[in-house]
């Protein structure tokens, strides 16, 4: 019976294995790496947002906090300090951003748009919102504050 | 060529399912990979949102207190309008001495409003309930610390994790801060001393001469005029014009220090007692007789008046047909420098504002807005220039 399988047989399939093995160690280590990138990226991306609202908010302005300024801006007029949040803003980019919006509540603080840019700034793929307390009053005491922007 | 060719087809199925095989383990465990990235994301979302919290607790307590210190000021220092008490009642005073306990008490409920709102604003949060303790500064410290503490952590619930930390804050509130220097100033014009009745006096002291004394000089008894139309004729409607003065007095604003103090009187009561001050009082031939000593004569064909004046007396009375001289026995008295002396007395019920000269975001719920505001302090004080008389 010839039907076994020849010693040239085995020293194909042994040889093809042990290449495949290699090929695929390295081959899957790469796409490994490539998807685990990814993967911190996409972590990246969901959280960047939040952590510049948050950073954002402990920059000081004159003698009291982004956030205190913010969560008084519906009583105190201070054209100075929107300037200094649009600049705060604007220059967190490398390069010029598509579009940008804060907002608290339905008040739109500061807001950028490029030229190119056509959308209202408010579904995009960078956003984030954090609870802020105001000034006592009976309507309410903690309002939301806003940070949209595509890069 | 058969072994061959059964060979390759193995070789293709061995590889086939080795791919497979390999394809499998890959993507399943890139999503688990995926998934637990995801997970990992949620935590840093729910980091991120615990860290403003974080930041916004300092601010909301700095609120909560100048809130508080803003309606207790309002209320003269105390904390319902059900406990607001006059701070004076002519020689009584009643400072709310519990002012400091009473921002602290109002403090805690706000902060505890605060944390309420965030909780149903954000479900994942829960706070327990806050406790406020204020220490005030001995010796040469200038800062009043507002400790806010709480029994355990403030938790954030997130899905599948917790986040616990620490909500505890201090605050540093100077003691150069203007609102207590309300308390202070008030004190000392209106509990230590009595600033209202001293300007009552100085009304007084300060209305025309002619209202407070009239010199009358040497008058007879029985020329006397009232007391009373006396001054009515040399100052006229003279209660009036004290009112006036005296009003003028009290509402004058004052600017001391770095508070602005604004007095509107609510109730006056004036009146004014006079009384007679002379050197002597004495019985004088210039004033009119008040005894005539009568004796009857047989005055003859001459008439009684005649018969009388030539033999030297002063008085004739023909009465009944029948004639009677006299002389004067005792003659009325004279006043000798006499004045008419007069005091003015008034009672009033004051309200007292006094207010900081800096402004200070608050909220006005008579208003129903939020506003930078000057803090007031406002109370009711009821006093006079005579404790005795209690009018009010």
């Amino acid at each position: 019976m010839k039907s076994q399988i020849s010693l040239f047989d085995i020293g194909v399939i042994a040889i093809a294995i042990v290449i495949f093995a290699v090929i695929s160690i390295f081959l899957l280590e790469n796409l490994h790496i490539f998807t685990k990138t990814v993967v911190v990226k996409v972590i990246y991306d969901t959280n960047e947002a939040y952590r510049f609202l948050t950073s954002l908010l402990s920059l000081n302005y004159t003698s009291y906090t982004v956030y205190e300024m913010i969560s008084s801006i519906d009583y105190i007029d201070d054209q100075s300090f929107v300037s200094f949040l649009n600049s705060s803003i604007y220059y967190y980019f490398k390069k010029p951003p598509s579009c940008y919006k804060l907002s608290l509540g339905s008040k739109v603080l500061v807001e950028f748009n490029n030229e190119s840019y056509s959308g209202d700034c408010k579904n995009t793929r960078f956003n984030a919102v954090v609870p802020i307390f105001v000034p006592y009053n009976k309507a309410g005491l903690v309002k939301e504050l806003y940070l949209n922007y595509e890069r | 060529m058969k072994g061959i060719f059964v060979g390759t087809v193995l070789l293709i199925a061995i590889l086939t399912l080795i791919i497979s095989g390999v394809f499998f383990v890959v993507l399943s465990s890139e999503y688990i990979n995926l998934k637990v990235s995801l997970k990992a994301s949620e935590v840093l979302k729910a980091a991120d949102i615990v860290e403003a919290v974080k930041r916004g607790l300092e601010v909301a307590y700095n609120y909560s207190f100048f809130q508080a210190a803003y309606e207790v000021g309002k209320l003269g220092g105390y904390n319902n309008e059900s406990d607001v008490k006059e701070w004076r009642r002519y020689d009584a005073t009643y400072f709310p001495t519990s002012y400091i306990e009473n921002i602290r008490i109002k403090t805690e409920n706000f902060i505890e409003e605060y944390l309420k709102a965030l909780e149903e604003d954000k479900n994942e949060f829960k706070f327990s309930k806050p406790s406020v303790n204020f220490i005030l500064p001995t010796g040469e410290g200038r800062e009043i610390k507002i400790n806010v503490s709480f029994d355990s952590p403030f938790r954030y619930s997130g899905q599948f994790f917790t986040i616990y930390d620490n909500p505890n804050r201090t605050l540093y509130i100077s003691r150069d801060f203007e609102y207590f220097k309300l308390y202070d100033i008030a004190y000392n014009l209106f509990i230590d001393k009595d600033s209202v009745r001293e300007d009552i006096e100085k009304a007084e002291k300060e209305l025309d001469d002619n209202c407070k004394v009239i010199y009358l000089g040497d008058v007879c008894e029985k020329d006397k005029k009232d007391i009373d139309k006396v001054l009515e004729n040399n100052c006229p409607s003279a209660d009036e014009k004290f009112k006036e003065k005296v009003i003028q007095e009290i509402e004058k604003p004052i600017s001391e220090d770095d508070v602005n103090i604004n007095l509107y009187v609510d109730k006056i009561e004036v009146k004014h007692e006079g009384r007679e001050i002379y050197e002597s009082f004495q019985e004088s031939s210039d004033c009119r007789c008040k005894i005539i000593d009568w004796l009857q004569v047989d005055n003859g064909t001459t008439t009684c008046d005649e018969y009388c004046t030539s033999n030297n007396y002063e008085y004739s009375n023909f009465e009944n047909s029948q004639c009677f001289c006299g002389n004067c026995k005792e003659y009325y008295k004279k006043y000798y420098n006499l004045r008419y002396k007069y005091s003015y007395f008034s009672a009033v019920r004051v309200i007292a504002n006094i207010t900081t000269k800096s402004q200070y975001l608050a909220y006005d719920a008579t208003e129903g807005n939020v506003k930078l505001r000057n803090f007031t302090l406002t109370f009711n004080l009821t006093t006079s220039n005579d404790y005795s008389w209690k009018p009010i």
